[in-house]
């Protein structure tokens, strides 16, 4: 026998509810998203991240400024040293008398030099 | 970055619905057995309401599955809904949940070819109901995205509970005369 | 005193008219419901036959012989 009042009735509580649920539900669409434990892992593991970050940050940070201050230094040495030799040089060339240490210069023509190709 | 929630929403909400029109329909079929009205309902009635919410309820989880096929963030396979495990998505609540829904609509069926199957075999086979239930609340409880909401807990455990007080109800019954002796 | 029938090809075996009247009423192996006896007096063979889902049980008052 088809009762198609209990049917009606049986299907209009369906879509009550179903209607009922989907308001509820989207009331509140991601309340509850934290509770997938992948999530929480992740979060976790976001953090450990996050510290790492600024321990190793801090640590280039400190060599960083160590060797800014040793290229400061060895930059003002340099400077030093080509302040002395331009001053040797100028001194030499002040005395043009002997230059016995001086090495002599040569000039020779040599073959033209020819190029292969060896690729 | 959050995409459009509407299929994830349509999936909770009738997943929802079809574990409450379960619901009705084991109590349908409890009440039909025990007879808590007497009179008042008409059985043929209460039979025919108790069939056509399992086949409501069989519609939702039509819904449900495609919902969840159709939204993109859980990219759902078809193969996810039809084979126990195949979902990346919390596979084993997901895998009680499709056993339980392919043991309901084995159930439905089986009434439709009762007269091929035998009566005898489609009572046995009907017991299976109270496993589909057990299955389809556990389903809900694990997979569930609300199912950490206060409303929720009390869906499930009215629904629990009143499963279990009707079943209860139809297992102690009216007090008949005791039963001559059977010859099996 | 009631003459019972019951239409076979109607029953579904829901078993409510078993435990209705047992003694009147039992499903047989095949999970058909079967009559003990065609012929009986208990006014409970009217419930059971108002309560078959399947409407296969009918009743017909004879007077007693």
């Amino acid at each position: 026998m088809t009762s198609y009042q209990g049917r009606l009735y049986a299907l209009t509580l369906a879509l009550v509810v179903f209607f009922l649920a989907w308001a509820v539900v989207a009331a509140h669409p991601w309340a509850t998203a934290s509770a997938d434990p992948r999530l929480r892992t992740l979060a976790v593991r976001e953090a450990q991240l996050r510290r790492e970050a600024k321990a190793v940050g801090k640590v280039v940070a400190a060599r960083w400024a160590r060797y800014r201050v040793e290229l400061k230094a060895r930059r003002a040495q340099i400077a030093r040293v080509n302040a002395a030799a331009a001053a040797a040089s100028a001194a030499a060339a002040a005395a043009p008398a002997t230059t016995a240490g001086a090495p002599a210069v040569r000039v020779v023509n040599l073959p033209a030099h020819v190029i292969t190709r060896t690729s | 970055m959050k995409t459009d929630p509407t299929f994830w929403l349509l999936a909770r909400a009738s997943g929802l619905t079809a574990y409450g029109l379960l619901t009705a329909s084991v109590l349908a079929g409890l009440v039909l057995k025990a007879r808590p009205f007497g009179r008042a309902l008409k059985p043929a009635a209460t039979a025919d309401v108790h069939r056509f919410l399992t086949l409501l309820a069989l519609g939702m989880l039509v819904l449900h599955g495609g919902s969840l096929m159709l939204d993109r963030t859980l990219r759902m396979p078809l193969a996810g809904l039809f084979v126990p495990g195949a979902s990346s998505y919390r596979p084993v609540a997901v895998a009680v949940g499709v056993v339980a829904a392919e043991l309901m609509a084995l159930i439905y069926v089986s009434f439709v070819l009762r007269r091929q199957i035998g009566a005898r075999n489609w009572r046995r086979l009907h017991w299976a109901t109270y496993l589909v239930f057990i299955l389809a609340t556990v389903h809900g409880v694990a997979s569930g995205t609300d199912s950490s909401q206060p409303w929720a807990r009390d869906l499930y455990l009215g629904a629990v509970g009143a499963v279990a007080f009707a079943t209860a109800w139809r297992a102690l019954g009216r007090p008949t005369r005791p039963a001559p002796e059977r010859s099996l | 005193m009631y003459r019972i029938s019951i239409d076979r090809s109607l029953c579904n075996g829901y078993g409510v008219c078993e435990s209705i009247a047992p003694d009147v009423f039992e499903l047989g192996d095949d999970g058909i419901a079967t009559l003990r006896t065609g012929m009986s007096d208990d006014e409970a063979v009217t419930e059971a036959c108002d309560s078959c889902p399947a409407g296969a049980i009918s009743i017909a008052r004879v007077e007693a012989a």
